[in-house]
């Protein structure tokens, strides 16, 4: 099996034996953020610590690219979406594929690999693929 | 602190295309020197100088100003994305306004067609960035936009492609423009998709120019005025930054666009309707739609009824990209926000020929940079500057 990262530090934890994403919650404003960022976007308090976010989001907007965007080959579709407490954010639907989906449409939050990166190993002095895992959405029902 | 008042004394701008004998340095210094030229100064009077530009190496502002004979002066490189050029007329007006000058030289440059020699095939997805890490791109988060102008104000892609079609219109009468045929709505729809809804012909072309501005004080275009341009005063110079929260926004309303729009009235004291015209960001054809409202061009909601109106257009109420925008005169990234000033100049000194707005007295130029993320925007700098033909 092939080495794996997170796409980004800090954003996907380990909740009851599966996988949720984190966001940031400010023990001062009481305001909840996502991505993790390092002071509170709100009140620019440090007292941050790191909580589950819920596996449902809702679609603002949803459109198809069909064109490559490396290491993404087309057609894939990105959704920005509404989580709870007004976390507004982007993501992946499906992970490839052309997905017909509207405003206010549901969808639940999965995880999987987004792409593969290599790397040159110093120790074994040889290249190793490394799976990048993240989040995408699927339809809900 | 006393602020002075700043005033135009040159411009210059190369023909805005695709050059692969040019370097974005090559393409600084013939803007460069002839907006010294146009100032109808010697380089060696400037005081201060700044460079924008996005790609490439460090330093290129000295590589070009040096070849001006402009040296042991201060000069800054700024990359401010798309708002460079405007970023680089800010801190020049800054420097005069504030007392640290008397005249100074802001250019913009960029070869894309250089840059692109390194790139790979493909849309371009912004790395640092969380969005574009998914696939996010700049046309992509356009489409978010589109998406929301149909879902909100029920626009059409007949409305949407308002802008492209205006603007290549209008891009006839510009001799340095890189594309000089109208187009019509059907050529526009039966062009390639890159991101649904958006084809290829409502996205901005890539391109390679220079454009650059002398400013100076009151005193100094008194004595040295020598080819007796019109008084064109910088009525206000505005660089503005979204933050994290803007990504909380709907991407159907660009704060950073109204922030930035009403520091600039406030500065220039004037209402927008005083306006006459104005060149602004439109690197997809319905970014420009989404900008009317920000920037009070229309009331709020109304942008569709106005785009179906033509009111943007070149004989219209309130001409819109009169030099043919981004999407037909080009796109050289931080050359643009230097070429919207020299633009907003050559209308006010009657000077546009073929697309000469009549009677133009204050105009506006803006420029929109910007790094996705979070799928809205937040990375986001606006640069504006607000030119007024003083009698």
């Amino acid at each position: 099996m092939n080495k794996q990262r997170y796409f980004e530090k800090e954003i996907i934890g380990e909740k009851d034996g599966s996988l949720a994403l984190m966001g940031r919650l400010c023990d001062e404003c009481g305001k909840k953020s996502f991505p993790p960022i390092e002071l509170c976007p709100y009140c620019a308090s440090d007292k941050l610590q790191n909580v589950f976010l819920e596996d449902e989001v809702t679609v603002l907007a949803a459109t198809t690219t069909r064109a490559p965007v490396p290491p993404y080959d087309p057609p894939f579709t990105l959704a920005i979406v509404d989580m709870e407490d007004g976390i507004r954010t982007i993501g992946r639907v499906e992970k490839n594929k052309d997905v017909k989906i509207k405003k206010g449409d549901k969808l639940a939050v999965k995880f999987g690999k987004l792409f593969e990166e290599t790397e040159f190993n110093k120790k074994t002095k040889s290249k190793e693929t490394i799976d990048v895992i993240g989040y995408y959405f699927v339809p809900k029902g | 602190m006393i602020m002075r008042d700043v005033y135009v004394l040159g411009i210059g701008q190369t023909k805005f295309g695709v050059f692969e004998e040019y370097t974005g340095v090559d393409l600084g210094v013939m803007a460069s020197v002839e907006a010294v030229k146009d100032a109808g100064i010697s380089a060696k009077e400037i005081q201060v100088a700044y460079g924008g530009y996005c790609r490439g190496p460090s330093t290129q502002a000295q590589m070009a100003f040096m070849r001006l004979g402009i040296g042991s002066i201060p000069i800054a490189n700024l990359n401010n994305a798309c708002a460079s050029g405007n970023t680089a007329v800010d801190m020049l007006y800054r420097d005069i306004a504030g007392g640290f000058c008397e005249v100074g030289l802001a250019a913009g440059f960029e070869s894309l067609t250089q840059a692109s020699k390194e790139g790979r095939k493909g849309l371009l997805a912004i790395k640092e960035d969380f969005g574009g890490m998914m696939g996010l791109t700049m046309p992509g988060f356009f489409s978010f936009v589109y998406q929301r102008l149909i879902d909100e104000r029920g626009a059409t892609m007949e409305d949407l492609c308002y802008p492209a079609i205006k603007n290549h219109y209008n891009a006839q009468f510009n001799p340095l423009a890189q594309y000089n045929k109208p187009l019509t709505y059907e050529q526009i729809m039966e062009s390639r998709v890159v991101v649904d809804p958006i084809t290829v012909l409502q996205c901005c072309p890539q391109s390679d120019g220079g454009a650059a501005v002398v400013l100076c004080s009151e005193a100094y275009f008194k004595k040295h005025n020598v080819n007796n341009h019109l008084k064109i005063r910088v009525a206000a110079s505005v660089v503005h930054s979204s933050g994290w929260l803007s990504t909380q926004k709907d991407p159907l309303f660009s704060q950073v666009n109204r922030e930035a729009t009403d520091k600039a009235y406030n500065m220039a004291g004037i209402d927008p309707k005083d306006l006459d015209f104005a060149e602004i960001h439109d690197a997809f054809s319905g970014e420009e739609v989404s900008a009317y409202e920000p920037m009070r061009f229309c009331p709020e909601g109304e942008c569709i009824k106005y785009v179906r109106e033509k009111y943007f257009d070149l004989n219209g109420k309130f001409p819109i990209n009169t030099s043919g925008g981004l999407l037909s005169l080009g796109h050289p990234l931080g050359a643009s926000g230097a070429r919207v000033n020299c633009e907003v100049v050559r209308q006010l000194r009657n000077q546009a020929g073929g697309y000469q707005v009549e009677g133009a007295r204050l105009g506006l130029a803006q420029m929109l940079g910007s790094v996705l993320f979070g799928g809205n925007e937040s990375a986001v700098v606006c640069g504006i500057q607000i030119l007024e033909k003083v009698e």
